[in-house]
């Protein structure tokens, strides 16, 4: 089993500050991938932990991510809050790769095409841009539940919907009005009924943590931003990480 | 005056087109923003999730890169939009034009002019 990261599908084009973000991804990758390759008995261990987590320890990463939030962090420094930020969003980048292994080897065993009978939180983006489109909700109401997201959401270069205009969002908005969304159970619905397929639970909740991850990544543009204003920098995603914590 | 560009080799990554689909429009796609809604087909260098956002509209994507695994795939599949990977072939192709898919083939009708 290999899974290959697309970077290019993670970030189109990082600038130098999101290289960090990709070089984050790829190390942690590199780390379970060297599990498998490494000998037989890490194989082996490797391999047993996806299948404990497959059948049950899924739930205990789903319960994490449905209490999950971002807290204000009493830290005068901002590179100190920003390389907070990156460790939150290191860790839960672990779960999240941990859960595509697992997921890449059920995909393996996988028998037949599978029913996806859920909502994930990718299909509620595009429920609430129609609604928007057809003034069902307010511009606050969808910045409420995704103004931390964004259009290639790991740049950190890119403005958040939060940050958009209301017609700019609207634009947007309007792309989606020909899709026709099925109605299909929610993610906590699903977790909480009778048959499970672990392929479908695990999709979901692949798409939950990444909504909860760009939380972390709304944080650090938002500090980078503060600091760039503080110290007077032109365009600070154009410097590496290393540079931005040292100015 | 018109080339035709014939891929024989086909990876379907969502759904397979199960018979011939009308020529289709097509448009090289990095970033959403720039989708002309009359495209039936993007052709995209990765499969982006943002472009999820456009499936009201498109008949198919063709990817140089990717996977089943990706949620656009997984997504792909379930609204019935073949998915289809071809490595290199961005750089071939003007930013617009006319395709074909079959079931092991495409072909490209692109005017030079273009």
């Amino acid at each position: 089993m290999k899974i290959s990261l697309g970077i290019n599908e993670l970030i189109y084009n990082p600038t130098f500050a999101s290289k960090k973000i990709v070089g984050i991804i790829v190390t942690i990758n590199n780390s379970y991938q060297k599990k498998l390759d490494q000998n037989l008995l890490s194989k082996i261990i490797f391999l047993t932990q996806l299948k404990l987590y497959q059948k049950q320890n899924y739930l205990h990463f789903y319960n994490f991510l449905n209490d999950y939030q971002v807290l204000p962090l009493n830290i005068s420094s901002l590179q100190s809050q920003i390389s907070l930020h990156l460790n939150e969003f290191t860790a839960i980048q672990k779960k999240i790769i941990f859960n595509n292994f697992a997921l890449a080897d059920l995909a393996l065993n996988k028998k037949s095409s599978i029913n996806f009978d859920i909502l994930t939180i990718e299909e509620e983006k595009i429920i609430y841009f129609q609604k928007l489109a057809k003034k069902q909700i307010s511009y606050s109401r969808f910045i409420n539940k995704f103004g931390h997201l964004a259009l290639n959401p790991y740049e950190l270069a890119e403005k958040r919907f939060s940050e958009y205009k209301p017609t700019a969002l609207l634009k947007i908005a309007k792309l989606t009005q020909n899709i026709k969304i099925k109605p299909k159970k929610s993610l906590k619905q699903y977790l909480n009924s009778k048959s499970i397929n672990q392929f479908v639970a695990l999709v979901g909740i692949r798409e939950l943590a990444k909504f909860n991850a760009l939380k972390n990544i709304q944080q650090i543009r938002n500090l980078l931003l503060k600091l760039a204003r503080q110290k007077k920098i032109n365009n600070i995603f154009k410097y590496s990480f290393n540079q931005i914590l040292n100015f | 005056m018109f080339k035709h560009i014939l891929i024989n080799q086909t990876n379907f990554l969502s759904t397979k087109p199960e018979s011939l689909l009308e020529p289709l429009n097509y448009q090289l796609l990095t970033d959403v923003r720039q989708f002309e809604p009359k495209t039936d087909c993007i052709i995209t260098s990765s499969l982006n999730p943002d472009f999820s956002l456009v499936f009201g509209f498109i008949k198919a994507i063709i990817t140089e890169a990717g996977s089943t695994l990706s949620h656009l795939s997984i997504l792909a599949r379930e609204y019935q939009i073949p998915i289809i990977r071809i490595p290199n072939l961005i750089s071939k192709l003007p930013s617009m034009g006319k395709l074909q898919i079959y079931t092991s083939k495409i072909i490209f009708l692109t005017d030079n002019e273009n």
